[in-house]
């Protein structure tokens, strides 16, 4: 034993040693702190219940926050940071926003719905701290709605972001399309409706309103499940071409099953095109735009939301960039839509010359068939 | 040259609450047989895993050839020319026995084994020293004997001129003895050197030319095989002189207690039944011995009897009741107590303690029972009762583990739990396996007074002089059948091993070659 | 030296050595704050009175589900459905208190019968047809998730999913998750009795005595009563124990029986403490396995367990300090190690019998057979066993 730990030690020794040779170069000349800040910002970002790598909500808010507060020339450790809550629960969401503002943080960042209860309670014990929750409102267990000053929501036009790859995909050639979404909450139903309008705005221009189809499925959950590729490879083998797989990590079960049927699928939230080759575009919303936005406005403002922020909830759409299809190339998969009809028709929808329906009650009247039973 | 190969001078092994090896001395001449005679737990294992590399002794030192050497572990044994024939074989049953042999000293050529060379070798060595055995035979499909024949060619094999061999006789027939016993021989003769570990005094008597008797740890004394006789050898080794004849009046048979009839047992192994229409009776106030070599369907019919296994056919009656199909508990109730074969499979739990052990067969007595507690100083106070009255020695005494303690102290836990349970009919299966002379006579002893109080014992036994001296009436079974009954008063041992190899039947006429195939693979 | 002290001694080293990798990996990913914040990751748990409640919160399902794996180990079944068991408890709790408003002692007696009807399968299937417990455990710890994800979403009464928040409350519920308790049924939380003041934190309830109680109780069953000592015996040496006239295959269903008890109760304790809901569709409760874990630590020593829990649940209490300098996932890590280190216990504590020149168990085992010749067939068995050891036994 005593060997033993001897060894242990030597190992600690030198791997210390090593350790403090790789450390990281003195960092590169900062830039120059923007002027327009006068109190210290120090921005934290507590992850709803998994980590700032899961692909949506958390990566995306998360990439804002750095993109924000690199370009600031606020370090990671120092200006900004990131908490992960202990367990799936209120009261730990709660316990890593307090050990955050503990350790200074005064701007938290709260990607998700499952922040709304913990914010109705934090919002009122720090109100000099400054809270953005994205794709929600504070509320308490029973769904009585308040936002304090020290608060700004960000919800989004999904809808939007849904009609873009509707009609992109239509525009593409694709007749039998799928809608596969999570669980049917609001945001998903403002998607998949979207998806419906954008499929038939394209069918009924190019006059094939008859040969368009939409299959339409809620999985029931946002975990991928064998159950769902099973269904998605029945709907692959009955002719569908292209599914729009909307929802947490369902995406994986809807891209196996067409990996093995060489069709395609649609991404959701965020980029996924580097998930499969089969991804030929995604419905993004611009979750690392919105929170860039909204930390530019508190940076301007001494570390506070100004009047239109504090309190209140902004709705982003394509007015904002905050919803698209990504138009970088390797993203960009489909062939007969091009990026310059996307950003054509990005634009009518961006100055409202397209509107869409964001009735999540009553599904949308269409001409192209649609199955809600699939 | 040094007078001795090996010696082993001062050796002190501890362990915790005993001293295994006291300051013991051992010298091995060149080309001698050196038998190491102890009783259970004298320390004869653990001064051979001292030499062997096994255990590092607090103090002490080992010379060979005069020259002080020290063995970490057995690679540095096998180096120094040294080998062991292990109580448990050490073989991988699925391998030929050529491969068994070269196993670890492959010898090859650019990594390819060379088989010829090795085969060329092994019948050498094999016709030299009169060790017979087929080469290309799968380890699994040969008898005992010839297992130990491949663990005494593995020695061989590796030119090894130290030659231990841990109680190599315990498992073999009278006829296998004898003829390891001049293989024996043959060894010192080519001036190879052999410490022979056994409580066996015959073997030692027939065999050896000197003997170190081992007491509690402590070196009592070498002695030339010559100058001594057997009584005073069990005398070192126990302290106290020995009754090595069993003492005991005439039976004076009463009631039948048990009463087996026509009981089958179908075999696990092959389509045949491992037992075949066994029928007898054993009486209040008798020993019955049910003997034969093993494997002839022994260890079925007592499972069967006790309930440890179905039978297809048959009844049993004890005490008058029908048990042939009551649970093991029943059976415990309804007069039955047994001694089994293996006492680390079925005779003890290993981790419990030795207390906890004692109380196997009757913990949930009332006697040991408040509701569902049990009642741990009745629990202690009935085994300090019995280890003081069957003189079970442990480390720790009640609370000792019973992994921890000597199989002959096992083994004595066991005896004494059984007998003490005062059941009318005793099975007692091997119950002196692997003890010594003292302990021997202690069961043999428990055995008598056992039946001269009442009780009927049935017996089952491989050891032949077990058998004759204890019994009072012998069964012999052969391929699951009974093949004879007889007074052993008025039988020799000779007659009764044709019987037990198949030789001769007492009730139907016998065919040829009935000894070479008394080695059934059943276990 | 006494054995428990031995199986202490292992746990303690193996938990030691877990740290010092712990220690080391923290100096590699950032040097200058390793030392700090290692201080405050192991003082963490008692550094002020809501993360000491905290602690306590996460010990007691731990206990519970680490009680369900020693039970069965030490019985001799390797009991890997902690986590189905955990899962249908949790579920039969929520259920008495969502559909029947029933008080919180009698959901919590809900999910114990409920965990003990999930273990009956297992138990059954090894004793009756000698499946192996560790198969159909793992099997049911699925068909267990999946059922009650199903009766989550599909229950209804008066036209309403009763488990999920929508029949409660007007607006936009959650329909991943049940309805939280203090909606729906508040009297079916585990009562606090005022320790939340005492530790000033919402997640103190008097669950970890519960715990505690059980543990006791476990204990008192496997050292001091009949059943247990039928229980033991059969686990340790299932021929002696049927030799010995004990019902074998019994004693396997109700030991499973009891163990899923335990599981299933661990569940009920998590999901009444009002802050976490049951959320639907995920892998497998990571709380199942992490018993595994305590179970090993403790050398299934029921007692042991609690303290086994309390630390595992202290040093994550401690994991969630390093945030947000090294990611917290680091004592994930650490807790690994030490359990891989704990699963060497025999090993370890072979190292410390050497070491101060004790453990008689070990130093006969090594010695290979100190006990006199078994008849052929064991000697069969042995050699097979043996076999493969062959090389490094004594030719090499």
């Amino acid at each position: 034993m005593k060997k033993f730990f001897a060894i242990m030690l030597a190992a600690i020794m030198v791997l210390a040693a090593f350790a403090g040779c790789t450390k990281p170069e003195p960092n590169k000349p900062e830039e120059k702190p923007d002027e327009g800040n006068k109190v210290a910002m120090k921005v934290a970002l507590v992850t709803d219940v998994g980590n700032i790598d899961d692909k949506s909500f958390n990566q995306g808010a998360w990439e804002g926050v750095v993109k924000f507060c690199e370009e600031k020339g606020l370090k990671q450790g120092e200006g900004y940071n990131y908490y992960r809550p202990s367990e799936d629960s209120t009261e730990a969401r709660v316990e890593t926003i307090k050990n955050a503002i503990n350790d200074g943080a005064n701007m938290v960042v709260c990607p998700g719905y499952l922040f709304e209860e913990a914010l109705y309670t934090v919002q009122v014990d720090h109100p000099e701290t400054m809270f953005m929750l994205l794709d929600g409102e504070p509320h308490d267990k029973d769904y009585n709605y308040k936002t304090e000053a020290n608060v700004h929501n960000i919800l989004y036009q999904e809808e939007q972001a849904g009609y873009l790859a509707g009609y992109a995909a239509v525009k593409d050639g694709y007749k039998k399309l799928g809608f596969l979404g999570g669980m049917a909450v609001p945001a998903v139903i403002r998607y998949g409706y979207g998806f419906v309008q954008g499929a038939n705005a394209a069918a009924e221009e190019m006059g094939i309103a008859g040969e368009v189809s939409v299959k339409y499925w809620y999985a029931g959950g946002f975990a991928p499940t064998d159950d769902i590729k099973v269904k998605m490879a029945g709907w692959y083998s009955d002719g569908t071409e292209i599914v729009f797989s909307c929802g947490g990590g369902i995406y994986l079960s809807a891209v196996a099953a067409a990996e093995a049927a060489g069709a395609k699928v649609i991404g959701v939230d965020v980029d996924q095109s580097a998930e499969s080759e089969c991804i030929v575009t995604s419905a993004m919303k611009g979750l690392t735009n919105s929170v860039v936005i909204a930390l530019q406005n508190a940076w301007d403002n001494n570390g506070k939301w100004s009047a239109d922020y504090a309190g209140k909830t902004t709705v982003l759409g394509a007015k904002d960039d905050c919803v698209g299809l990504p138009t970088a190339e390797g993203s960009w998969r489909l062939s007969t839509f091009t990026v310059d009809q996307y950003n054509e028709l990005f634009a009518k929808v961006k100055d409202g010359t397209i509107t869409i329906s964001n009735d999540t009650e009553n599904a949308p009247a269409v001409t192209i068939t649609v199955d809600y039973n699939a | 040259m040094s007078e001795y190969v090996i010696e082993m001078l001062n050796i002190t092994k501890k362990f915790p609450g005993i001293k295994a090896n006291d300051n013991i001395t051992l010298r091995l001449r060149h080309g001698e047989v050196h038998a190491l005679l102890g009783e259970n737990g004298a320390g004869k294992s653990t001064l051979m895993s001292v030499l062997f590399g096994l255990y590092q002794p607090e103090e002490g030192i080992i010379k060979k050839d005069g020259k002080e050497v020290k063995i970490n572990d057995p690679n540095d044994a096998n180096a120094l020319n040294i080998g062991m024939v292990h109580q448990h074989f050490k073989l991988v049953e699925c391998f030929t026995v050529l491969d068994n042999i070269i196993l670890g000293v492959e010898p090859n050529k650019f990594g390819f084994i060379n088989k010829a060379q090795a085969r060329e070798k092994v019948v050498e060595l094999s016709k030299k020293y009169g060790l017979q055995v087929d080469p290309d035979a799968m380890i699994e499909d040969i008898s005992v004997g010839m297992q130990q024949r491949v663990e005494i060619l593995k020695m061989l094999y590796r030119d090894n001129e130290i030659l231990i061999f841990d109680e190599p006789t315990a498992v073999l027939t009278p006829q296998e003895i004898d003829e390891l016993m001049q293989i024996m021989r043959n060894f010192t003769k080519e001036g190879k050197s052999i410490l022979f570990i056994t409580h066996k005094l015959n073997e030692i008597m027939a065999v050896a030319d000197r003997c170190t008797v081992l007491r509690k740890g402590k070196c009592i004394g070498t002695v030339d095989i010559k100058d001594t006789t057997k009584e005073e050898l069990s005398t070192m080794m126990v302290g106290r002189p020995v009754q090595l004849e069993v003492e005991k009046d005439e039976a004076k048979p009463g009631k039948v207690v048990l009463d087996v009839k026509n009981v089958t047992v179908p075999s696990k192994l092959h389509s045949n039944n491992a037992v075949k229409n066994v029928s007898f009776q054993v009486r209040e106030g008798e020993i019955v011995c049910l003997a034969g070599i093993e494997g002839n369907g022994q260890t079925q019919f007592v499972y069967a009897l006790t309930g440890l296994d179905k039978m297809s056919e048959g009844s049993i009656t004890l005490m008058g009741r029908d048990i042939t199909k009551a649970s093991i508990r029943n059976r415990a109730k309804a007069g039955m107590s047994h001694i089994p074969e293996d006492r680390h499979k079925h005779g003890l739990v290993l981790d419990y303690t030795l207390e906890e052990n004692l109380v196997l067969q009757r913990y949930w007595q009332p006697e040991f029972r408040t509701g569902p507690f049990i009642r741990r100083n009745e629990v202690r106070k009935y085994a300090n009762r019995l280890i003081d009255e069957f003189d079970i020695r442990s480390g720790e005494g009640p609370v000792t583990p019973a992994r921890s303690m000597s199989g002959g102290n096992q083994q004595k836990a066991i005896v004494a739990r059984e007998i003490d349970r005062d059941a009318k009919l005793l099975v007692a299966v091997q119950p002196t396996r692997g003890l010594d002379v003292g302990a021997i006579e202690n069961v043999h002893r428990n055995l008598v007074a056992c039946r001269d109080s009442g009780h009927a014992v049935l017996l089952v036994s491989l050891e032949l002089e077990e058998v004759m001296s204890v019994s009072d009436r012998i069964l012999v079974m052969y391929e699951g059948e009974i093949v004879g009954e007889f007074d052993p008063k008025k039988v020799t041992v000779q007659e009764l091993g044709l019987y037990m190899a198949g030789a001769k039947n007492m009730y139907r006429e016998v065919g040829h070659g009935g000894a070479d195939n008394g080695k059934e693979k059943e276990a | 030296m006494k054995k428990g002290l031995i199986s202490v001694l292992a746990s303690v080293i193996s938990i030691l050595v877990g740290l010092l990798f712990g220690l080391l990996l923290l100096i590699i990913i950032k040097p200058g704050m390793a030392f700090p914040k290692f201080g405050q990751m192991l003082t963490a748990g008692i550094s002020s009175a809501p993360k000491l409640a905290k602690v306590l919160y996460q010990a007691a399902p731990l206990i519970m589900t680490g009680l369900s794996v020693a039970f069965a180990f030490k019985t001799g079944l390797f009991n890997i459905g902690a986590s189905g068991q955990y899962t249908v408890g949790a579920f039969a709790a929520l259920a008495c208190a969502i559909i029947f408003q029933m008080p919180w002692y009698l959901c919590l007696l809900a999910a114990l019968i409920a965990g003990a009807f999930w273990g009956v399968f297992p138990g059954l299937f090894k004793a009756l047809f000698n499946v192996n417990e560790v198969i159909t455990s793992i099997m049911f710890n699925w068909i267990g998730m999946m059922a009650v994800n199903l009766l989550c979403m599909n229950i209804k009464q008066d036209g309403k999913l009763i488990m999920l928040p929508k029949a409660w409350i007007s607006g936009n519920g959650l329909t991943d998750r049940t309805v939280s308790l203090s909606v729906a049924n508040p009297n079916a939380l585990i009562p606090k009795m005022g320790l939340d003041k005492l530790l000033n934190s919402n997640y103190m309830n008097i669950s970890i005595f519960i715990a505690v109680a059980f543990a006791i109780l476990l204990w008192v069953i496997l050292s001091r009563t009949t059943f247990g000592y039928e229980l033991k015996a059969c686990g340790s040496n299932k021929n002696a124990g049927i030799y010995a006239g004990i019902n074998a295959k019994r004693n396997i269903v109700l030991s499973m029986v009891i163990a899923g008890a335990m599981a299933g109760l661990g569940g009920g304790i998590y999901y009444l403490a009002g802050t976490a809901e049951y959320t639907i569709q995920k892998a497998l409760l990571a709380m199942g396995f992490n018993g595994i874990s305590v179970a090993l630590l403790a050398t299934s020593n029921p007692i042991g367990t609690i303290f086994s829990a309390l630390f595992i649940s202290y040093i994550q209490v401690g994991g969630e300090t390093l945030q947000p300098v090294y990611a917290k996932e680091i004592i994930d890590i650490i807790i690994a190690v030490i359990i891989y280190l704990s699963a060497f216990a025999l090993l370890t504590k072979t190292i410390i019998s050497k070491r101060i020149g004790t453990g008689t168990a070990n130093a006969n085992d090594k010695l290979g057979n100190p006990i006199p010749p078994e008849e052929l067939k064991g000697r069969k068995a042995h050699a097979h066993a043996h076999g493969n050891k062959q090389k490094e036994g004594e030719n090499k």
